[in-house]
């Protein structure tokens, strides 16, 4: 995590100090004594004073039972202070593999926590930096899916942030916690455009269309029976009132087929995030049209297709185009 | 937790019964208008959730906790007094309720009942109120857990039975920073005393019907622990102070110095040892056996035959004394004394004067005339009662010429000023007599209503001499309602103990206990213990580290036990198999080595069809544990349970044969 240059030396040192002892993990990591931390809440604090105020009292006044009160409550409270302890220790978290999503998206990492014991973990919180909080109970000896929910703002491969695992379970009087960083991706595409226009000059479209908006007027071709999968608004709805309620499907010349290349390079008046946000929804577009189209950018192409194998792969080349490697949460 | 979201109905309706548990005791000490108060802004927080009613306007609220502030500071006289202190707490808690919306307000007013809780021992130390307030810190502990949950509520039964556990590994805690850590014997800061109010005792003064009263009362006057072989019962005479002063109709205490010169009193024979737990009396006497001599009290010190403390007693203590049952107390009287002892006021009670004249004029001698005075109310129609008419004017001539009915005041007084009259220097000594030796916990337990009053006469050569002219009186006329007898034994004695009077022995064996060792552990019984377990030489540092040491051996012990507890138990699907078919050999159903469960469950349900639904789910729960990878608590559960069922049933079936068997066999018999 790198330290933002405004913050204090202490606080500076802190974050160090928090990164060192807490880097990037791989594969499951199991909650350890000696990286739980555990500090009073404000209510534990005012819980604290309230136990002084009753000693201190029964100092005065020498009446036992208000000690026997005050010890009680110390007691509870130390109690509390231990199974809020025990409540994170021994916990095992495992990182899945997050679903791509779009910049601008909130990321989930789903996480599986693994609960070895017998007894519930109750009210454990993943918190990501970001102010996202899950709440989640594991039962004993079982396995629960969370997600650790983080801000993506831009495209490319997005590490998941240091998060912390707490609980104040049962009581609340004390906030145990510790931090991890677990190798855990998530792919994030390209913001897309609301609304895209096909090249204009109809580069790489094979057959004999001319470049059409994809959202809008098609060419209309002619009339078939209804098969599933039709899109509803393809449904000819004159025609079936005319044919006593079969249901006919308007065809449109491209979605037959039609084979698009959408190309990098013919957007040239557009910087490189804005033309890679115009190929993106041109990719959900055709996949939602069933145009077959191909993807081109410098030094890569995939060649026409369609299917979400193939929308997957290209949003994948979008995504990770000009970048190397991953980006970390919070650059 | 997200603290500024509003507060869920039923975890607001905890904190509430919280507050109605810890509220509700505080009746006892505190204005009822107070607390009334507080129920009222409870009731009215719960309605105005249950209706969406508003919370009153931010002045509304200011203004009356500014009311209830000045009226709590008037009417207390300040705030240093305990009873301002948490008249205050109470109506924090009011008016916070008022604005009780958001969780981290109910955190606080869940704060703010343990103190209420807390706070209402420095009243009350009751061993009923201490369970009580267990229950109630349970409780609020439950609503605490309520209010830390993240997601959902937990049921109230789970929450009640976390917090349950919770104060039961907490109580080890408690109990070893209550012995260990280190006891001052005075406040931090100065304390203003009740001075004596609402406390039960005798007073420094006496009339007819002072002590005919305090004879009504059962509470509990001292305990006494004989180290030494007690006496008898008729020679238990607790003194408490001496009465000089005669006014003609009251005694009292006169405030002269007094003589604090041991050497006056010769002491003979065995001396006993004994120690007492003296419940307050807001006075500056310590009661003690006839005649005391020293006390281990720094702060007590002798006085003609009385002990003193320099504080008034307005807490329970306990002291250990020394008394001699045989003695002779200054048997040569100073001139000074002769003239205290004898002086009279003029012209009161001429017929009782008359009467003492007379005797003295017969020629009799000291002892005679004593003796002539005690057989007066021997042979006379004198009755002892609690119930004397009431006297005015000449008290002693009306008492001893018409009425002839009086308690022992009566006749202590009488007797004492026929003695002065005479010649004989005399006083009353007040006190207690008897006591009711407890077989439980083997300690005197002395009541009010043992109050008791006797005099003392001088005589040369025998010094001081205790004289009960009550014991003088002829038994048969002691009319049946007076509890306290005459020569130790009580009524309660005579009447044999009925079990309610075990019970009410025991249960004052308990509070003894209770005092003795709980609301008394002080620095004194710190130090007394500490020496029990060797610990005696224990800097108070030293203390607190072997406390905190103690204290996280405690938390390991605790964390051992509960891992092991929660070890996952592989063996007990057939663990409970076994005691299935343990329970089934009863019914003489025995499985044989080759027979699976399913055949031999098959096998039991058929000889016994009533049982077959039991059986068949108990080897279907059974089956289906042993062959899976994961024990699950639930199906664990459903077992237990389906056993727990089967072997009551079987069992009394089992009975019900042996019976029917046992029957048969005899009837068989000639």
């Amino acid at each position: 995590m790198p330290i933002p240059a405004d913050t204090t030396p202490v606080r500076r040192f802190v974050l160090r100090w928090v990164a060192d002892r807490h880097t990037r993990h791989h594969g499951p990591l199991s909650l350890q004594r000696r990286k739980i931390y555990i500090l009073p809440t404000r209510y534990g604090l005012l819980f604290g004073a309230m136990a002084v105020v009753l000693l201190l009292s029964a100092i005065n006044y020498g009446n036992s039972m208000a000690f026997a009160v005050a010890f009680l409550l110390m007691g509870i409270g130390l109690m509390d202070m231990y199974h809020t302890h025990q409540n994170l220790l021994g916990l095992t978290i495992e990182p899945l593999s997050a679903k791509a999503i779009f910049a601008g998206m909130t990321a989930q990492f789903p996480l599986r926590l693994h609960n070895p014991s017998r007894r519930p973990r109750m009210s454990i919180l993943l918190e990501s930096p970001d102010g996202y909080v899950t709440a989640v109970d594991v039962p004993g000896q079982a396995q629960i899916v969370s997600e650790l929910t983080a801000n993506s703002k831009q495209r490319g491969m997005l590490s998941a942030p240091r998060f912390a695992v707490s609980t104040r379970h049962p009581l609340g009087l004390f906030r145990a916690w510790t931090w991890m960083q677990l190798e855990m991706d998530c792919l994030v595409y390209p913001q897309p455009l609301p609304k895209a226009w096909l090249p204009a000059n109809g580069t790489g479209v094979e057959g004999e269309q001319r470049p059409a908006l994809i959202e809008g007027q098609d060419d209309f071709n002619g009339l078939r029976e209804y098969r599933q999968g039709d899109p509803y608004r393809h449904i000819a709805w004159r025609h079936m009132a005319r044919r006593d309620g079969d249901p006919i499907t308007k065809i449109f010349s491209h979605s037959a087929n039609a084979q698009l290349w959408l190309d990098y390079d013919e957007l040239p008046e557009l910087n490189r995030e804005e033309r890679l946000s115009r190929l993106c929804r041109l990719v959900l577009d055709c996949e939602s049209k069933s145009i077959r189209y191909g993807l081109r950018v410098p030094g890569q192409d995939i060649a026409p297709d369609l299917g979400i194998q193939h929308k997957e792969s290209c949003l994948r080349m979008l995504a990770l185009y000009g970048l190397e490697g991953t980006h970390s949460h919070d650059t | 937790m997200i603290h500024d979201e509003a507060l869920p109905k039923p975890l607001l309706n905890g904190v509430l019964l919280g507050l109605i548990i810890t509220l509700l005791p505080h009746v006892l000490h505190l204005p009822a208008w107070l607390i009334i108060l507080a129920l009222a802004a409870v009731a009215w927080r719960h309605f105005a959730a249950k209706f969406h009613w508003r919370s009153p306007s931010r002045p509304l609220r200011l203004g009356a906790t500014a009311a209830i502030f000045v009226i709590i500071y008037v009417g207390c006289g300040g705030i240093n007094d305990p009873h301002a202190g948490v008249s205050l707490l109470v109506a924090m808690v009011a008016v916070k309720l008022l604005e009780t919306k958001q969780r981290r307000d109910a955190m606080l007013l869940l704060f703010l009942s343990y103190l209420l809780i807390g706070s209402i021992f420095l009243f009350n130390q009751h061993i009923i109120l201490a369970i009580y307030a267990l229950g109630a810190i349970t409780w609020i502990t439950a609503t605490l857990l309520q209010a830390a949950q993240e997601n959902q509520n937990l049921a109230w039964r789970l929450a009640v039975r976390h917090s349950a556990a919770l104060i039961g590994q907490a109580i080890p805690v408690m109990l070893v920073l209550f012995i260990l850590f280190p006891r001052l014997s005075g406040p931090l800061w100065s304390v203003p005393h009740e001075g004596g109010k609402g406390q039960t005792g005798m007073s420094g003064y006496m009339e007819p019907g002072s002590i005919g009263e305090l004879s009504l009362s059962q509470a509990v006057a001292f305990r006494v622990r004989f180290l030494d072989k007690p006496p008898q019962a008729s020679e238990l005479y607790w003194r408490g102070p001496v009465l000089w002063r005669f006014n003609g109709q009251s005694w009292s205490t006169d405030d002269r110095p007094g003589d604090n010169d041991l050497s006056k009193l010769e002491l003979q024979g065995q001396a006993l040892r004994y120690e007492v737990m003296l419940e307050p009396h807001g006075q500056h006497w310590l009661l003690a056996l006839d005649m005391p001599v020293r006390t281990n009290r720094s702060d007590a010190r002798w006085l003609a035959g009385q002990l003193l403390t320099d504080h008034e007693v307005n807490e329970r203590i306990r002291y250990l004394a020394i008394s001699y049952p045989q003695y002779r107390l200054e048997p040569n009287l100073s001139a000074e004394d002769r003239q205290r002892g004898l002086s009279l006021p003029v012209s009161s009670n001429p017929r009782a004067a008359a009467l003492a004249h007379q005797w003295r004029a017969q020629g009799l001698n000291d002892r005679q005339i004593i003796k002539r005075a005690l057989a007066q109310f021997h042979d006379q129609a004198f009755f002892y009662t609690l119930h004397p008419p009431k006297l005015q004017g000449n008290t002693i001539d009306e008492f001893l010429f018409q009425s002839r009915r009086g308690f022992c005041e009566h006749y202590a007084s009488t007797f004492a000023f026929l003695m002065r009259v005479a010649g004989i220097p005399a006083r009353i000594v007040l006190g207690y007599q008897g006591g009711e030796h407890s077989p439980i916990s083997g300690y005197y337990l002395v009541r009010q209503a043992d109050a008791h009053a006797w005099t003392e006469v001088w005589l040369a050569d025998a010094g001081w001499v205790r004289i009960d002219p009550t014991a003088a009186i002829a038994p048969d006329r002691i009319e049946a309602d007076v509890i306290v007898g005459l020569s130790g034994t009580t009524q309660r004695e005579r009447d044999g103990m009925s079990w309610l009077h075990q019970f009410g022995l025991a249960w004052d064996a308990i509070n003894y206990h209770w005092n003795d060792w709980v609301l008394g552990y002080g620095p004194e019984r710190q130090q007394q213990t500490l020496r029990g377990l060797g610990l005696a030489w224990l800097t108070p540092s030293q203390l607190v580290l072997l406390m905190t040491t103690l204290v996280l051996a405690i938390l390991a012990t605790t964390s051992t036990l509960l891992l092991w507890h929660r070890q996952p138990r592989t063996e007990t699907a057939g663990l409970q198999y076994r005691r299935f078919c343990k329970s089934l050999a009863l019914l003489e159903l025995i499985r044989a080595p080759h027979e699976g469960p399913a055949d031999f469950g098959r096998r039991c349900a058929q000889q016994y069809p009533e049982l077959a639904p039991l059986i068949n789910r108990f080897i279907h729960l059974y089956i289906e544990q042993r062959y899976q990878s994961q024990t699950q608590v639930e199906l664990h559960r459903q077992m237990r349970r389906l056993l727990l069922r089967l072997r009551w049933i079987i069992l009394r079936m089992h009975l019900a044969r042996l019976y029917k068997r046992t029957v048969a066999s005899q009837s068989s018999k000639p």
